[in-house]
């Protein structure tokens, strides 16, 4: 048995050989946010949910407030939907760019890591301006509520956002050329692209999140331990879940094999489907950004609280995230679950068989230790 | 010379981490090494910042802070879930696959820390005078104040409120307002008010807070 430490990920793990079989190993301590919410009020929720992970905040708080607005059966105005998905675009950006920084020394030679990490850079720097502006923090944004946005946004505001955004996508052009080119790959990058992966995929919308494309009854969430039957199988604190019995892909790629077509079947595809998608964002966001019509209203002016049962459903940077939430008469959090995609993803990673097909995966640890079983 | 720190998580979301990153991506007095960059071995002597709560139930990660506090000259709690608790003041255990992980603490309740800088996560224009005060040697009153933050165990919008405005010395500058991570300070009637079910119990209101905060200095400091 042979242990390593895994650097280069969002969090802590380790990565366990026994004979030729891996095994990914959260060791991050489990805070244990679902049971920490029993019994606080939905204001509390969506602030204390969106800390659970600080490479994909914006997306927890997303489809918190999704499920609570579920619950109370409310619908946000128009404008308060379009300025929330232009947020959790943003952060999926960031959070791709994020995870380029540190997967660039594995994909392209030693000589051109520095370049491309620099421009990476300069595009997250502009990402977070953005971000910023839009949503009150680069990390942990403030600004989404149940019922829509908090703040009203005018036109100056997304003129100024529209041209930060054309800069970093200007940027992003450069790493896109740089890094799809394969003559500048290293070997194990182009082994990987002719190493073909045969998954089951899963997504429920391109851009936001949709709950009636899934249907979240069929989700069933099992311990580590019951994956493998070695003892140190039970030192994880990650949970995994499988879809109909079946595990499946979430992400980038299986976003873009269901929604658009996207041919890379190699295990590097994740990566370039990532890329992809920086540029699918950018694009929907200028979109969005010409639907936006100042002066309506950006959230539901008023709702009643009470017992009710909400399902939240986003399309998180690394795949499909699912908040359920259980009211109780006083508007109180009676129940909580959450799904995170790296759980989906963990059996997926280990048959990949080595730690650069982990890193491409971009495990999220800290959402990966937050999760309860749900009986079924 | 160059400093060399490096930054350890314990188990917190990341979001530290990254705000680190961005703040020291162009600071050309130390070297920073952190593991979303890449693996690396922590020398003796070396300045160690810390983010992310320390989980008591967890006797390795324990014995592994107690290794680092040896290791380091200078420790930092990084973020508010190291120095003062945060958001992981609310844990209470009992979720699966890890039920028995119920109680997190500050890193200051197991070791000795020489700096405290809350905040969720703290933000770039806090971390840079921190690190070039840090870099010059000298004991300056901003280095102070993240000393005496060492002393306590938990901060909140309630001890802003007790200690500043129900004492009548608040001034209304708004700085705890601006300062908020979740938008849970808001003015009423010209003085703070907190939402009480917003407040994460970061602490950042009560260390920008330029009344509260020479309020620890007085209190444990001189």
């Amino acid at each position: 048995m042979k242990e390593k430490k895994i650097s280069r990920i969002g969090g802590e793990a380790e990565l366990i050989s026994i004979d030729t079989s891996k095994l990914f190993i959260v060791t991050a301590p489990v805070r244990g946010f679902e049971k920490m919410v029993e019994g606080k009020s939905p204001s509390f929720v969506v602030q204390a949910v969106m800390r659970i992970c600080g490479i994909c905040h914006a997306s927890h708080a997303i489809a918190s407030c999704e499920a609570f607005e579920h619950a109370f059966g409310i619908y946000p105005p128009k404008n308060g939907l379009l300025v929330r998905e232009a947020i959790g675009l943003l952060n999926r950006i960031q959070s791709h760019l994020l995870h380029n920084i540190m997967i660039l020394p594995d994909i392209l030679k030693s000589e051109f890591v520095e370049k491309a990490t620099h421009l990476t850079i300069f595009a997250l720097e502009n990402i977070n301006k953005v971000l910023s502006d839009l949503a009150g923090a680069p990390t942990h944004p403030n600004r989404i509520v149940i019922g829509g946005i908090s703040k009203e946004i005018n036109e100056n505001m997304i003129e100024r956002c529209r041209e930060t955004i054309k800069k970093a996508e200007e940027i992003y052009g450069d790493i896109e050329k740089m890094e799809m080119d394969e003559s500048k790959w290293r070997k194990i990058a182009i082994d990987a692209k002719n190493k073909e992966v045969s998954n089951e995929y899963l997504a429920s919308h391109p851009f936001y999140g949709d709950r009636f494309s899934i249907n979240p009854e069929s989700i069933e969430v099992i311990p580590y331990d019951e994956l493998h039957d070695e003892e140190v199988a039970k030192k994880s604190s990650a949970m995994v879940a499988l879809y109909d019995g079946r595990f499946v892909e979430v992400g980038p790629r299986a976003r873009l094999k269901i929604y658009r077509n996207f041919s890379f079947d190699g295990i590097i595809g994740i990566q370039i489907a990532r890329l992809k998608e920086i540029g699918l964002a950018i694009h929907r966001i200028y979109e969005i950004f010409d639907q936006i019509r100042s002066g309506q209203p950006f959230r539901t002016e008023s709702f009643m609280v009470g017992r009710g049962e909400g399902i939240g459903v986003y399309e998180a940077p690394r795949g499909t995230l699912i908040h359920r939430v259980k009211m109780d008469d006083d508007g109180r959090v009676e129940a909580y679950h959450i799904v995170v995609p790296t759980m989906f993803n963990i059996p997926l990673m280990e048959k990949t068989n080595s730690e650069f097909g982990i890193r491409l995966f971009d495990p999220c640890i800290p959402c990966a230790t937050h999760c309860e079983r749900v009986k079924t | 010379m160059k400093m060399d720190i490096f930054h350890i998580d314990l188990g917190g979301c990341e979001g530290c981490s990254v705000a680190l990153l961005r703040a020291m991506l162009d600071m050309e007095s130390c070297n920073f090494r952190s593991r979303l960059r890449g693996d690396f071995e922590i020398t003796d002597g070396a300045i160690i910042m810390v983010s992310g709560p320390i989980c008591m139930n967890d006797p390795e990660k324990i014995e592994f802070l107690k290794k680092l506090r040896e290791k380091a000259t200078t420790l930092i709690a990084f973020g508010s879930c190291a120095a003062i608790g945060g958001i992981t003041r609310y844990c209470r255990g009992g979720q699966q696959p890890k039920p028995h992980h119920m109680t997190f603490q500050p890193i200051n309740a197991v070791v000795k820390v020489d700096y405290s800088i809350p905040g969720c996560p703290p933000s770039p224009r806090m971390i840079k005078p921190f690190i070039n005060s840090l870099a010059s040697g000298k004991q300056s009153n901003y280095l102070q104040i993240f000393k005496a933050v060492t002393n306590v165990k938990k901060l909140s919008g309630f001890d802003l409120i007790d200690d500043v405005i129900l004492q009548n010395i608040c001034i209304s500058c708004g700085a705890c307002v601006l300062s908020c991570p979740t938008g849970a300070m808001h003015m009423v009637g010209g003085k703070p008010d907190l939402i009480v079910e917003k407040c994460i119990r970061c602490g950042t209101c009560y260390v920008r807070c330029p009344r509260a905060s020479q309020l620890l200095v007085r209190r444990y400091l001189k």
